[in-house]
């Protein structure tokens, strides 16, 4: 079962950037034969001719082994290796360096290997203003260590595994660099009544990440909703708008057919399901309009207005459905958690699903603060270290965009009936590891924690009380760790703890390890 | 145990087989190319002090690796992986055999075999076909 219904139209996603990748071998061929303190051998191992014919095989041999191995990745492209000729003088003279001129515009990274090519992968850093990492023994150290020093970009990874680490946090970046949130507003442009722990600058934001935002009054949104009348909104009176058309009403019936035909378990009016999927179809026509390719909008601001109950929708299936779809969606109007869902949903290939993330407080069988909609559980009886992150957003590919989409129900959000919301049975992943991340309000640091699942909660409710226990190696100190940060923590299954820790390196950012 | 004695013996003799194996390439006492390819394969063993039967890969890299393999004595695969793992220079010692073969064909055999012939081979096949193209080609 795919989760790309309703297309990705006039959508450029994050996932679909790619990062260009130079391979850059340095040979060095010795123009006599002698022996040396740092060479050595039989006298026809140290001739030119050797030395040609040996560097052609590693060259071979290496540029074959990355290019295996990085093309296999998806969002990387490997350009076509670069072989450069360099003497026992030691300089890369320019009829060889030109082979690097024709693709220098579009390449994001050059590796760099080979003997004594470090200094001159430090002046090309330099010179041309590239990212370029070292691998291999010495390379790698040298490198990083002599470029950066001088304020340019290197990396040294140290063998495949951490070289694709490295590709994906270079292209995880680049998707930051062109993403631009629509970013739906009520009454500000900063932050939300649902999301006050946001970026104390959203221009800081764009400057440490990359990410646009393109505001959009909440307003203007719902009376866009309103098939067939564009030019009769209340808000933009006589003006040509993007409301939802006929044609997609097609799409918005398409879509909410085949969500409840993928579950047995829903207890809600169809009619309902398709307000919440109206708002989700004007959500990417409004995204692919403005050119967009992430989204948020406000909860209780929006909520407040009343007229959520007015055109009966919550957002809640909006979030989980783009989410899916490789378009990250925060709720609550929530910035900095849209920001970690792109960046975690880039970095990983999978759904992040962001909810409140709080420890659990509990004792004598009791648990603190069940409004939220958590309980105590039997784990608790036996571990003090349980968390929890909760929200009716939840999305079936938190493993993966191409893994197996998990069941769900279709429940609403409210008593009345409306407000459609997905609900993920997470007891069934108990024993899976989870990763979740966010910024801090100034952008300058990653809190990254992983947790055990233990439990689910909310999957046979209503409203926001749907969501996931996991137990953590120190609840107090994840805490006040995350204090620093915020409330919402997106979360993906698996260890990813590395990956955002190479993610910090590239954006210049301290990771906080909860 | 073998002796000192027995070994350069041993050396001497397969320094004779390879050039004796050259020597008739080079005066082209072959007639076509499969017995080429026996006298080339010869000259390999000499080389590389191994058996005929022991060529049962046509992966020359592999060929390369046995050898080195059989003299030192250490399991397959694990001089490889010591030397990536500590080289600088990122070459192998079986590499390293392959490209003073290479040499050895360009010097004893008369044959000029460029550096991107010799790095596209991959097979002990393409190699003896290379290098018989050139000669009778």
């Amino acid at each position: 079962m795919h989760c790309n219904q309703g297309g990705i139209e006039g959508i450029l996603r994050g996932m679909d950037v790619k990062l260009n990748v130079q391979l850059v071998y340095v040979a060095l061929i010795h123009e006599h034969a002698y022996e040396g303190p740092c060479r050595f051998g039989p006298p026809e191992a140290l001739t030119k001719e050797f030395d040609l014919l040996n560097q052609a095989e590693i060259f071979k041999g290496w540029s074959g082994a990355m290019m295996g191995a990085f093309s296999q990745v998806p969002g990387i492209n490997m350009l076509p290796p670069v072989y450069l000729k360099m003497s026992d003088e030691f300089f890369v003279p320019a009829e060889e360096e030109a082979q690097l001129l024709p693709t220098m515009r579009e390449t994001d990274l050059y590796i760099f290997t080979g003997m004594r090519c470090e200094g001159y992968a430090k002046e090309f850093a330099i010179r041309y203003n590239k990212p370029v990492a070292g691998e291999g023994m010495f390379a790698s150290t040298i490198i990083n260590a002599i470029t950066r020093a001088r304020g340019a970009e290197a990396y040294a990874f140290l063998d495949i595994p951490d070289g694709i680490r490295l590709l994906n946090a270079l292209r995880t970046r680049k998707a930051l660099r062109n993403t631009r949130i629509l970013a739906v507003v009520r009454n500000n442009s900063q932050q939300s009544l649902g999301g006050p722990d946001a970026f104390l600058s959203n221009d800081d934001a764009t400057r440490r990440l990359g990410i646009n935002f393109t505001y959009l009054s909440i307003h203007e949104f719902l009376d866009m909703l309103h098939v067939d009348e564009s030019g009769k909104n209340y808000t933009l009176p006589g003006r040509n708008a993007c409301n939802l058309t006929s044609e997609d009403m097609v799409e918005v019936e398409r879509w909410t057919d085949e969500l409840m035909a993928g579950t047995d378990d829903i207890t809600m009016d169809r009619k309902y399901v398709v307000n919440s999927v109206k708002a989700a179809v004007l959500a990417k026509k409004l995204m692919a309009h403005f050119g967009c390719n992430a989204f948020t909008a406000p909860c209780p601001d929006a909520c407040a207005t009343r007229r959520m109950n007015q055109e009966q929708f919550t957002f809640c299936l909006t979030h989980s459905l783009l989410n899916e779809q490789g378009i990250p969606s925060g709720c609550e109007f929530d910035l900095i958690g849209t920001s970690a869902i792109a960046s975690l949903g880039n970095l990983t290939g999978k759904a992040p699903y962001m909810g409140n993330t709080q420890p659990c407080v509990y004792f004598d069988g009791k648990v603190m603060n069940d409004f939220v909609g958590i309980s105590y559980i039997p784990e608790m009886d036996h571990n003090p270290n349980i968390y929890y992150t909760g929200h009716a957003t939840p999305n079936r590919l938190m493993h993966g965009f191409q893994a197996e989409p998990a069941p769900y129900a279709i429940r609403p959000f409210t008593h009345s009936g409306w407000g459609a919301t997905l609900r993920i049975d997470f007891a069934k992943n108990a024993g899976d590891t989870l990763t979740l991340m966010r910024f801090d309000p100034l952008c300058n640091r990653i809190l990254v924690a992983k947790g055990t699942v233990v439990d689910g909660f909310g999957y046979g409710t209503t409203g926001c009380s749907e969501g996931v226990y996991f137990s953590v190696e120190d609840k107090l100190g994840y805490f006040h760790k995350q204090s620093e940060f915020g409330l919402h923590m997106p979360a993906v299954f698996v260890d990813h703890v590395e990956d955002v820790k190479m993610l910090g390196r590239v954006l210049g950012m301290e990771v906080v390890v909860a | 145990m073998i002796d000192r004695q027995q070994i350069k013996a041993a050396l001497l003799a397969r320094k004779e087989q390879s050039a004796a194996c050259a020597r008739q390439i080079c005066e082209r006492t072959y007639r076509g190319q499969e017995e080429f390819a026996l006298l080339f394969r010869r000259y390999l063993c000499g080389k590389f002090m191994l058996e005929l039967e022991d060529l049962d890969t046509d992966d020359f890299y592999r060929i390369c690796q046995y050898s080195v393999e059989k003299a030192s004595l250490y399991p397959p695969g694990s001089i490889d992986a010591a030397e990536f793992a500590s080289k600088c220079g990122g070459a192998t010692t079986a590499t390293n055999k392959k490209v003073l073969f290479i040499m050895a064909l360009r010097r004893e055999l008369h044959i000029p075999i460029t550096v991107e012939e010799a790095v596209s081979v991959d097979l002990l096949s393409q190699l003896i076909a290379i290098c018989y193209q050139k000669l009778e080609g």
